[in-house]
């Protein structure tokens, strides 16, 4: 106990920006003991109160900028003791009685304190707890409050004493202190000042001391931003806060920590951006991108504050000891980003009651999945009994529609980024199409065939699951659940896509329902679990914007597998939005990702001159493996669109067929008798529209799959009906959620209703009994004829070796493809022949979309048409009928291998009489020819340079670029379909470039010197960027990560 | 009014499930339809005739499997091709002379160029017998032949492959995979430019020679006459061999010089697909056979010269095959005249006068309707003899004075193109 009487000088610093000036100034006149001095500093001109200011205030008017300027012009024009205490407070703080009293009991007891802090409570509620007492982490780039906002004061903190820091505000300093260590660091906007004024202190020798006997109301004005106009709330000062956070680092940090710390700034920033957009909070993702170049703006000030720290002293083993170790880091993370969700969860916590019903409803829900799920993969396996060993067995799945699916990532990566497409001779690419879905499955271990495989094997499990979700949103009836989702695996079309390896269709099957589901809930249509007393838990179901943005990514896959149905899908979100009420444009938000992955054809198709004729090539057109099917009526698809059966037992065939009716006929009912009439409207109207579009899309001839001069598919109906299931379904169920049961009023209900109810009750329940056994042995059966043994084969796909061509052809095409591969085969009397640039005929990276005068339809009508294997028939057939084919004409395409098909043994005789083709092996893959020197300047290969004396070289290149140094003037010419995009340069100048005769592209190389050659389609990249970048952000933001931030509506139910 | 809507949308999808479905979109690949000109290849001899397995040597010149009596004669001269004889002219004959020994008689083969598909209608591997196929590859590549042997049992199982290097003249005895068969044809296959084939018939009864001669290519044919089927006696029958490799029912129609003869027996008779049915030409002079079958057939016919053999009170024979040659073949096909005593055989089904080029010089034959012709021809040999019209026409080369016989057929000696289709495609 110090005998001396302590003095303790009050500074009240206002700007006249807080309406709590007046309040904060009688509750410090109004302390018991009072303080010796009050002095207000404005740094603003402040009316004073009707009454003038009291006579015990001694007003300044300062020049300052923030409080540690004002404080120190106070100090500076009243001289005083070094031992007085200065008690520090702002305009929008009110210490409560007794708040003085107890800091300078702290004050006198502590004679080492040079900072004793008090105890910060909110203005409104004086219970709950703002700040006591703050600390940091050992690198500093946190800052850690010592309670968790908004704790209710209990007196759990009350044994608190030695801090790190206190917040200045509110707080004793001591004179001497204050001048010793320089006042306050203005940079950052003074917001680590408390922090770096007491670490400061600290090292000073000093101790800091929290009190939380001594609170403090605290309305925190320029936390919330309220100072100024913005009023934006802590997002607003969130940024500005973050900087100062890395701020304070920067400046306690070792020296040679601080471009670390820089970096770790941006790579952390980076980091916390896609977290924002994850939690859908585009405003802190706006200001986490800001605060590196707010760090880099605050770096001018870390010298002179960082000579202001080693000043004050050398850090001590008090210090250290308050930083706050990664366990309390890891509580205030787990606190500060979940605490709020979790508070927001207990607020409406049900009773026990409901939450055992609630239990027992989810365990029987998880059953019935698991048996669900059991069921469907079962049936998965057993449809296709050699797909999963073949698969384990490292095969790949191929067929004549699916082409070749062994493509690696970085073909894959390489196709989706450049947009030239390598199918026949190249061409320029619309869109990544189907490479970009599969970029994800070929970087798994395992490879794009293994994923893909087990994408095509699970499909009716997947699609089933995606089913269970969707329906989840429209009945909680846990048969009806299972059934449509059942009945939605085993639909006959979705198998028959997947056993014909129509990849594309199989991924609008799959991800259908879920977009379903996405706006269901963005809308906060989905239902909630129906309980013992007729309500529904939860009672009022939010719309989500995470559901919205699942939504999204959804329909944006769908899109890229089938752009058909881009026009289908805004409008149905366009609908859903407009009927969403305030959720409208969170719904909205969902047609984003379809229309930015959509941007390069509506661009084409924007561009073309004459857009009618090229709207249906561009619109309609089918990513990945297209072939011809038979076409089908509406009524035909309508039934399930199943064929010939093959050798099925009657009973299962006729389950088979039934399916589809019944799905049909409850979905009728369904619309007539729901109750939910908007929704029954709306899929009923989609249903219609998507069956016109799978009956229309069969009259159009696409854009030949692999490339030029190719066979080209008519239109699939797979995916538009994939949608009329969805619609038909969506009915169903909705029709199907059990009515949520308002007492009627008492006195409109007559004597005899109970009974009456009681019957119509029991007869509805029957009647749906009986209906879920139906369409039950409806599903059984109908599973039972799709996998049973005689039933004929619905496609061609089957496991294969994943080396398509011979040994001896791979090799000759090295790891970077050098050479194109002719493949021929024999039929009847006629060749057919195809060129492929890797191993096999690849479908699933696309080609470019052609037009159907062969043009690239991102080119529009007016281009060139494109050149393809066609121009190489008569040579083909010279050399097949044993005369002299022109094998210049497969060279100049760089076509260094011949490869004649197994079996086609009358074709692999021609070629071995041919002096000029030069036998390389025979195998069960095929017989193999090499067109051309094995090396050397007779070698074939995708680039060769003309000199101007006519030699020919080849030259090294890859599939789209490649540098090489010329050795003189000459013709560079490259293999590819002449386009606009091919680029060459030379020492940084453009070398002319163009088609020659033959439509290949060719540069005149001016002289010796390195040339670099690209394919370099800039308005594709930006649109795949664009594309992507949506796409991925709607995947990132459709996780349901819980925000920091609650809004309105999700706070208070 | 929501109800309405329901019912307009669920009216809607009725409607729109009444609609039929369009014409399905799609289009082929690109084809190309191409007619190449085949390279001209050279002609091939197939070399001399080889004693078969199970020779004597005794010293005693009428005992010995061989002789020493041998003329060979390649008209024109070109290059030897393994045993054979590859010669760079559109057509060429070969005319070997062997005075004695178990292949005594006189055998002549026009060279032909490689074929993709031929077939060699005569042979035998019964006991006494031997059938020896000969195959020449004049190109530079390798080229693998495939061989179905055909029997009055039908094909054989598995077909024979050869493999013939470039240039490149392989043989192989059929005894050695087919043994007693009583007549064979051969269909002998190849891609690309095609293979030469030739068959040689041997013939030994006992110690005596009972004939020896080149079986030529011929090709199946709905409507084809074998101009060569006599002389025939009841001792030196003639025998017609015909294999329908479909299946076939055919009618056998006798041409003589004045016109159509009558066939002794039944002229109609059933081709089972694949089996080679023997019958024998009625006793008679110069004749020959014309066959209509209601799918295609190949035929061929042999005919027996009997003479005195060298074993006293014994009889010897010499053999000539003669193929079938289709009575629509309008083609240019000639034939080089070889040396000895050579008569232009024509025979055909609708009559007329067959004019041929002979170096320059025309000859003409009056051939009756339904019947056939000769002509003793007197020219230098080594002069071709070349016409294109649809008469079936040989040279009988015999030698009086030995009682041996031999027939040329003429070839083809122009180039087909082959017409073929190119489509992309998978």
């Amino acid at each position: 106990m110090s005998p001396a009487r302590i003095v303790v000088r009050a500074v009240v610093v206002s700007d006249g920006r807080s309406p709590h000036l007046y309040a904060a100034l009688e509750s410090v006149l109004s302390q018991d003991p009072a303080p010796d001095e009050v002095h207000l500093a404005l740094t603003a001109p402040v009316e004073a109160p009707p009454g003038g200011w009291s006579p015990r205030i001694d007003v300044f008017d300062v020049e300052a900028g923030d409080l540690g300027a004002a404080v120190d012009a106070v100090l500076n024009a009243r001289p005083g003791e070094p031992s007085e205490l200065v008690w520090i407070l702002h305009d929008d703080m009110a210490p409560l009685p007794g708040a003085l009293a107890a800091l300078t009991a702290t004050a006198r007891k502590r004679r080492l304190a040079g900072v004793v802090g008090a105890a910060h409570v909110r203005w409104d509620a004086t219970d709950r707890l703002v700040s006591l007492g703050t600390t940091t982490t050992r690198v500093g780039a946190r800052r850690i409050p010592l309670v968790e906002e908004d704790d209710v004061d209990q007196g759990q903190y009350a044994e608190r004493d030695d801090v790190l820091a206190v917040s200045l505000g509110g707080a004793l300093v001591r004179r001497e202190l204050w001048e010793a260590l320089d006042g306050l660091d203005p940079a950052a906007d003074g917001w680590p000042a408390s922090l770096d004024f007491s670490r400061r202190a600290w090292r000073a020798g000093y101790d800091v001391v929290a009190v939380p006997a001594a609170r403090v109301r605290h309305s925190q004005e320029r936390l919330y931003a309220r100072r100024g106009a913005s009023g934006g709330g802590r997002r607003a000062t969130y940024g500005e806060r973050r900087a100062s956070e890395w701020y304070h680092a920067l400046v306690y940090g070792p020296w040679w920590s601080v471009p670390l710390i820089a970096l770790w700034a941006l790579a952390g920033s980076l980091a916390r951006a896609v977290l924002r957009v994850a939690q859908n909070e585009p405003r802190l993702l706006a200001a986490d991108l800001l605060v590196p170049w707010r760090v880099l703006g605050l770096l001018v000030h870390v010298p002179r504050a960082r000579s202001r720290v080693r000043r004050a002293g050398r850090a001590t083993d008090a210090e250290r000891r308050l930083l706050a170790d990664s366990r309390a880091v890891a509580r205030h993370i787990r606190a500060l980003e979940w605490g709020a969700r979790g508070r927001a969860r207990q607020s409406p916590l049900p009773s026990d009651v409901v939450r055992a019903e609630l239990a027992t409803a989810a365990a029987r829900r998880r059953l019935t999945l698991v048996a669900l799920s059991i069921g469907l993969a079962a049936f998965s396996i057993v449809l296709h009994p050699t797909w999963l060993s073949g698969l384990a067995g490292g095969q790949m799945l191929t067929g004549a529609t699916l082409g070749v699916t062994d493509v690696a990532l970085g073909d894959l990566w390489n196709r989706a980024l450049t947009g030239w497409s390598t199918q026949a001779f190249g061409a320029p690419a619309m869109d990544p199409g189907l490479s970009l879905l599969l970029v994800p499955l070929a970087a798994i271990p395992g490879g794009l065939a293994t994923w893909l495989g087990v994408l095509l094997l699970l499909s009716p499990l997947l699609a089933g699951l995606s089913a269970w979700a969707a329906s989840g949103a429209f009945t909680r009836a846990l048969p009806t659940r299972a059934l449509a989702a059942a009945a939605y695996g085993l639909w006959p079309m979705a198998l028959e896509s997947a056993a014909q390896g129509r990849v594309a269709a199989v991924v609008v099957h799959v991800v259908g329902p879920l977009a379903v589901l996405g706006l269901a809930r963005a809308g906060g249509w989905h239902r909630g679990e129906p309980l013992a007393d007729g309500a529904e838990h939860p009672v009022v179901r939010r719309p989500s914007r995470s559901a919205a943005m699942g939504a999204g990514a959804a329909l944006g896959v769908a899109v890229i597998a089938a752009p058909m149905l881009l026009p289908l899908v805004i409008v149905a979100v366009a609908v859903a939005g407009a009927a969403a009420g305030s959720a409208r444009w969170r719904v909205w938000g969902a047609a984003i990702a379809p229309l930015a992955v959509s941007l390069p054809s509506i661009a084409a198709l924007v561009a073309s001159p004459d857009w009618a004729s090229t709207a249906v090539a561009i619109g309609a057109r089918e990513p990945g493996p297209s072939a011809t099917a038979d076409g089908l009526s509406a009524a035909e698809m309508l039934l399930g669109g199943i064929g010939e059966t093959g050798d099925v037992p009657l009973l299962f065939e006729a389950s088979m067929r039934s399916l589809p009716i019944l799905v049909m006929v409850a979905a009728a009912i369904a619309a007539v008798v729901g109750r939910r009439r908007s929704l029954s409207f709306g899929a009923l109207a989609l249903a219609a529209v998507s069956l016109a579009l799978a009956v229309g899309v069969q009259g159009i001839t696409l854009s030949p799959d692999l490339g030029a001069d190719a066979p080209a598919g008519s239109g699939w109906y797979g995916p538009a009906m994939s949608v009329v299931v969805v619609a038909a379904l969506t009915l169903i169920c909705t029709a199907s959620a059990p009515r949520i049961a308002a007492p009627p009023p008492a006195e409109t209900v007559p004597a005899t209703a109970p009974q009456r109810s009681r019957l119509r009750l029991a007869a509805s329940r029957t009647a749906s009994a009986v209906a879920i056994a139906i369409v039950g042995v409806a599903v059984l059966g109908s599973a039972a004829a799709s996998a049973w043994p005689g039933r004929a084969p619905l496609g061609d796909v089957e496991p294969a070796d994943r080396d398509v061509l011979p040994l001896v052809a791979s090799l000759e095409q090295e790891a970077r493809p050098s050479q194109r591969v002719l493949l021929v085969d024999e039929d009847e009397g006629a060749v057919s022949y195809v060129v492929v640039p890797g191993d096999g005929v690849e479908v699933l990276s696309t080609a470019g979309t052609l037009l159907a005068n062969g043009a690239p339809a991102t080119r529009g009508p007016a281009a060139a048409a494109v050149t393809g294997p066609g121009v190489l028939g008569e040579e083909i057939a010279s050399l097949a009928a044993g005369g002299d084919g022109d094998l210049d004409a497969f060279a100049r395409w760089g076509i260094g291998v011949i490869v004649v098909a197994p079996g086609a043994d009358r074709l692999a005789g021609a070629l071995g009489q041919n002096p000029d083709l030069q036998l390389m092996g025979a195998s069960d893959r095929g017989t193999s020819w090499r067109v051309g020197a094995p090396d050397g300047d007779g070698r074939v290969a995708l680039a060769t340079f003309v000199t101007a004396d006519g030699a020919t070289l080849p030259v090294p290149m890859g599939a789209t670029q490649g540098t090489w140094r010329a050795p003189g003037a000459g013709t560079l010419v490259l293999a590819h379909v002449a386009d606009r995009a091919w680029t060459a340069t030379a020492g940084g100048a453009i070398l002319d470039g163009g088609a020659d005769g033959q439509g290949r592209q060719t540069f005149d190389v001016t002289g010796a010197g390195e040339v670099v050659v690209a394919y370099d389609d800039r308005a594709y990249r930006v649109w795949f960027w664009v594309g992507l970048t949506a796409l991925v952000w709607a995947l990132i933001a459709s996780i349901p990560v819980p925000s920091r931030r609650l809004s309105r509506e999700e706070r208070t139910p | 009014m929501r109800l309405v809507l329901t019912v307009i949308g669920l009216a809607a999808v009725l409607g729109v499930a009444t609609l039929g479905s369009p014409p399905v979109g799609g289009a082929p690949g690109t084809a190309v339809e191409v007619s190449v000109d085949p390279v001209r290849q050279p002609v091939v001899c197939p070399g001399p005739l080889t004693v078969p397995a199970g020779s004597i040597i005794s010293g005693d010149e009428e005992l010995d499997s061989g002789s020493t009596d041998v003329v060979l004669d390649v008209i024109p001269d070109g290059e030897s091709i393994g045993a054979g004889t590859a010669v760079d002219a559109e057509q060429a004959v070969s005319l070997e002379r062997i005075g004695s020994g178990d292949i005594a008689g006189l055998a002549g083969a026009a060279c032909t160029a490689p074929e993709q598909e031929q077939w060699l209608v005569g042979g035998s591997t019964t006991s006494g017998s031997s059938a020896r196929l000969v195959l020449a590859n004049p190109t530079a590549g390798a080229v693998r032949a495939t061989i179905d042997l055909h029997g009055p049992l039908g094909a054989s199982a598995d077909p024979l492959s050869v493999l013939l290097a470039p240039y490149a003249q392989e043989d192989v005895l059929l005894e050695s995979v087919a043994l007693a068969v009583e007549s064979f044809a051969v269909r002998v296959r190849a891609p690309g430019t095609g293979v030469v084939a030739a068959l040689q018939d041997s013939r030994l009864d006992g110690f005596t020679a009972a004939g020896t001669d080149w079986v030529s290519p011929s090709s199946p044919a709905t409507d084809l006459i074998v101009p060569v089927t006599g002389p025939a006696t009841d001792d030196a029958v003639a025998t017609l061999s015909l294999v329908a490799p479909d299946g076939a029912d055919a009618t056998l129609t006798l041409l003589g010089a004045d016109g159509p003869l009558p066939w002794l027996g039944d002229d109609a008779l059933t081709l089972e697909p694949g089996e080679v049915t023997d019958v024998q030409v009625p006793a008679g002079g110069l004749q020959a056979v014309r066959v209509e079958a209601s799918s295609p057939v190949v035929g061929g016919a042999v005919v027996r010269i009997a003479r005195e053999a060298p074993v006293a009170g014994a009889t010897a024979y010499d053999h000539a095959w003669t193929g079938g040659q289709a009575t629509t073949d309008e083609r240019e096909r000639a034939a080089v005249v070889p040396s000895g005593a050579v008569q232009l055989v024509v025979a055909s089904a609708g009559g007329g006068t067959f004019t041929a080029d002979a170096a320059g010089e025309p000859v003409a034959v009056d051939v009756p309707a339904s019947g056939m012709a000769s002509l003793a021809l007197d020219l230098a040999p080594g002069t071709v003899i070349s016409s294109s019209q649809p008469f079936a026409w040989a040279l009988l080369v015999t030698d009086a004075a030995s009682g041996f016989a031999t027939t040329i057929e003429p070839v083809s000696t122009e180039l087909e193109p082959t017409v073929l289709e190119a489509v992309v495609a998978p």
